[in-house]
């Protein structure tokens, strides 16, 4: 999986691309801390996932609950695509969009 | 194709004999601690993998009638029908009965025979009285205990499962640690349950996530409560996730369960219990009054706009809560682990092809006499270097060669543990009351030596259990407790093995032996035996002073054959009695080894090798018996009478009167005899050559080897000898 990172002043986003799995998720959790040591606020952009499995989605749980503890904004587009499918089976979605 | 199906059912057909001990040993330990729940669980799993096991195969008739026992097992497991006396005894016959249709199926007989399908039917319809409809009950997991502790919850107005309704069930999940791991993904055991039915709410748990430092990204943390509405049975719902159900905590609740089952279940799970409630009520497993009602304390409420608002989303709920309590969670679930049912330690075994392991053995064998071969050169060219690896490779080919030895050994244990039925069943057949101890069953013996010894021992605790032990108004009479006692003693001696089949019962009554013994022309009337000669009498074919013949034994033509096995093993027998107290049978066996450690003699200019488990010492033979010639004598060993056989003369070796001799002294069980001989060479490794029939009869030797240089030597019979010598000991006065 692809991830990348942009940054603007304080912004940070979190791009994930391709398959979102246990192995992709060690990857993920790295970048998440870093990026939530930098920023004040943290966009997690799901859209080009194309597969997440429980792994990845407990990345996703972990990104939403740390932000939430460093009092870092987070925003996740949390329906449609795999991300969306694979949330709405856990009844997640309520999760994510709750608080900002 | 066909190759690989026949493969396959062979490995079922073994297995299942396994299993179906394993049924038996689990059913006898039941029948006296009826609650003990790990046997429960072990009996419905050997059940259960019997049935699974004969679908794949194709076996119709076992899996057909496997199936309705497991469900019986099912319910049993879960606490719905107690184990009593009854069951016991019809899931024994169910047992026999599976192995009788596993018999028939290795034969493969395109027949069923009339008497095994009458029993299949009977045996069906006792199994269908307990299986009649019943009503739904709390299911049993981990450690989520019945609500009353009295076997069940079983509510009788509650309404069967085959109408439809529109309640649903409750199931709780807490996936294990490892499952992302092991491959699998909670995702599909959920996706596979919509496929079932209907997930009707669903909340994911994730407290037991710990803060990102520890959060192992390939640990899953998630658990999950749900109402699933679904008109499959319980049984298909479990099985749902039958692959996960050992290391992850599941909970199901079927619809009208009782409320203090919820309440229950709140106990037993990790988290917090006013979140758990909540989350039972938002999902509609129960209402919020009967959850306040049940509970009778007050809710800890945390939020003012809980429980009176109602509009809280169960997404808010969870972010509140979060990590909080993650170290508390874990300690939680660490708990339940540990004092949940544990999975029995299932030995890593393989299973191998026997001919292979003996072609091993056989190459091993000829390892140990090729390199005794370069060793002798080896010596002879007395190259500094050489000799260490040379040195460096004989421990190799020891040890290679022992582990392999090792290979074929397996504990005594397992065969033991079948006499429990035997001793159970005449117990009851015969009004008698009998308890089998087993001791030594971790003493391991060769694996053919077993299966061979197997039948003899059973007919030995048959004969104790039949004619040996009394009825207990017998045994009450002369003073006895009731119960009589069988003991089962395996134990090592001295390069052999021991079994010993002990009773407490009446004893041998070498009157009555004698008697028969001179009415059957076996010995003279006047003819003087020992006690322990006169109990061997026992073992003559068609010999029995038993009152009765009973369908078991009695008819005499037992003990002889059991005397034949044994000999068949380069074994002896011994018994001892007393009357009205007991019989002791004690069997010794060689640990039969193809490859044995031996010391070399020479007796002229032939070599002899004796195992080296039965040498004791070596000494000098004295002058004044050197000139003797004798072929039997006696030294002084340090004040004791020390017999001795001088093999010169008993292998006719011509003599030659007046050399230096030595002894090398050897004892089997209590004897000690010296041999005398020639030369003493030392130790050496060799394999045992069966000699063959033709010289099955010659005295004194019991196999042959092959020499590193290429000379044969013989193999001394060492029991055979002692014998000898006492025997010759006790004529002579």
């Amino acid at each position: 999986m692809k991830i990348s990172v942009t940054k603007i002043d304080d912004r940070c986003r979190l791009k994930a691309d391709g398959e979102f799995n246990i192995y992709s998720a060690v990857d993920f959790k790295v970048q998440l801390l870093v990026s939530l040591t930098q920023c004040r606020s943290l966009e997690v952009d799901v859209s080009g996932v194309t597969e997440i499995d429980t792994a990845g989605v407990q990345m996703l749980i972990l990104a939403k609950r740390e932000a939430a503890q460093r009092a870092v904004g987070f925003r996740m587009d949390a329906h449609g695509g795999a991300v969306g499918a694979a949330l709405k089976l856990y009844n997640l979605a309520g999760f994510f969009e709750a608080g900002v | 194709m066909d190759i690989d199906l026949s493969q396959a059912r062979q490995t079922f057909i073994t297995e299942a004999r396994e299993l179906l001990q394993a049924m038996e040993n689990s059913l006898l330990i039941l029948e006296k601690n009826p609650r003990d729940d790990d046997t429960i669980n072990t009996l419905f799993r050997s059940v259960h993998t019997i049935k699974g096991s004969s679908g794949i195969v194709g076996v119709d008739s076992v899996e057909r009638f496997a199936h309705v026992a497991e469900n019986l097992l099912s319910r049993v497991r879960d606490g719905e029908i107690p184990v009593n006396n009854a069951i016991i005894e019809l899931l024994l016959e169910c047992g026999d009965h599976i192995a009788e249709l596993v018999e028939l199926a290795a034969t493969e007989a395109k027949d069923v025979p009339q008497d095994t399908a009458g029993r299949d039917a009977v045996l069906l319809e006792r199994l269908g009285s307990y299986l009649a409809p019943s009503a739904p009950a709390v299911v049993r997991y981990g450690s989520l205990a019945a609500s009353s502790g009295d076997g069940g919850a079983l509510d009788a107005a509650g309404p069967p499962l085959k109408t439809a309704s529109t309640d649903t069930w409750h199931i709780s999940l807490r996936f294990g640690k490892d499952l992302l791991k092991s491959g699998m993904d909670p995702m599909s055991f959920l996706n596979y349950l919509s496929r079932l039915g209907d997930i009707v709410s669903i909340v994911t748990l994730f407290d037991a996530m710990p803060p990102a430092q520890e959060m192992d990204p390939e640990t899953c943390y998630l658990g999950v409560e749900m109402e699933f509405k679904s008109d499959f049975d319980k049984k298909t719902i479990e099985d749902v996730f039958e692959f996960i159900r050992d290391d992850s905590i599941i909970h199901i609740l079927p619809a009208h369960s009782r409320i203090d089952s919820y309440i229950e279940l709140i106990k037993a799970l990790p988290e917090d219990p006013a979140l758990l409630g909540e989350i039972l009520v938002k999902g509609g497993a129960l209402t919020q009054v009967e959850l306040d009602e049940a509970l009778r304390v007050q809710v800890d409420v945390r939020d003012e706009t809980a429980a009176n608002n109602g509009t809280r989303l169960i997404g808010e709920i969870l972010v509140g809560r979060g990590m909080v309590s993650h170290k508390v969670v874990d300690a939680a679930l660490e708990k339940q682990k540990q004092t949940r049912v544990n999975k029995p330690k299932e030995a890593l075994t393989i299973r191998i092809d026997a001919g292979r392991l003996d072609a091993l053995i056989n190459m091993v064998g000829e390892l140990v006499i090729a390199n005794a071969n370069i060793n002798l050169h080896v010596e002879r060219l007395k190259d500094a270097a050489l000799l260490e690896s040379a040195a460096i490779m004989m421990r190799l080919v020891e040890d290679v060669r022992d582990t392999t030895m090792r290979i074929r050994m397996v504990a005594i244990g397992e065969t033991f543990s079948r006499f429990n039925r035997v001793v159970r069943d005449i117990s009851r057949d015969f009004g008698k009351e009998i308890d089998l101890i087993i001791t030594g069953g971790d003493t391991e013996l060769d694996k053919t030596v077993i299966e061979k010894i197997a039948d003899p021992l059973m007919h030995l605790i048959r004969n104790a259990a039949d004619h040996g032990i009394e009825t207990p108004a017998e045994r009450a009479a002369v003073g006895k407790p009731a119960r009589g006692l069988i003991k089962l003693h395996a134990f090592h001696d001295a390069g052999s093995i021991v079994i010993e089949t002990s009773d407490d019962g009446r004893g041998l009554n070498r009157a009555r032996i004698i008697d028969k013994a001179v009415s059957s022309g076996l010995i003279s009337p006047g003819q003087v035996l020992t006690n322990a000669e006169a109990y061997l009498l026992i073992f003559e074919p068609g010999f029995s002073t038993a009152a009765e013949v009973t369908k078991l034994s009695g008819r005499g033509v037992g003990m002889d054959v059991v005397r034949r096995n044994i000999d068949a093993l380069r074994g002896t027998v011994a018994v001892q009695s007393v009357e009205g107290r007991g019989v002791t049978v004690s069997i010794r066996l060689p640990l039969t080894l193809a490859i044995i450690d031996g010391f070399m003699v020479r007796v002229n200019g032939s070599f002899y090798v004796v195992p080296l488990e039965m040498v004791v010492e070596c000494v000098e033979l004295p002058d004044k018996e050197r000139r003797a010639t004798r072929a039997y004598g006696y030294v002084d060993l340090r004040g004791a009478a020390l017999p001795y056989i001088r093999l010169r003369s008993f292998f006719a070796e011509p003599d030659e009167g007046d050399r230096y001799e030595s002894i090398i002294i050897v004892q089997y069980g209590e004897h000690k005899t010296g041999l005398v001989v020639d030369v003493l060479h030392g130790e050496v490794q060799t394999v045992i050559k069966s000699l063959g029939a033709a010289y099955k009869n010659v005295r004194g030797i019991s196999g042959a080897t092959i020499m590193g240089n290429g000379t044969v030597a013989l193999i001394l019979d060492v029991p055979a000898l002692v014998e000898a010598a006492v025997k010759h000991a006790e004529e002579s006065g």
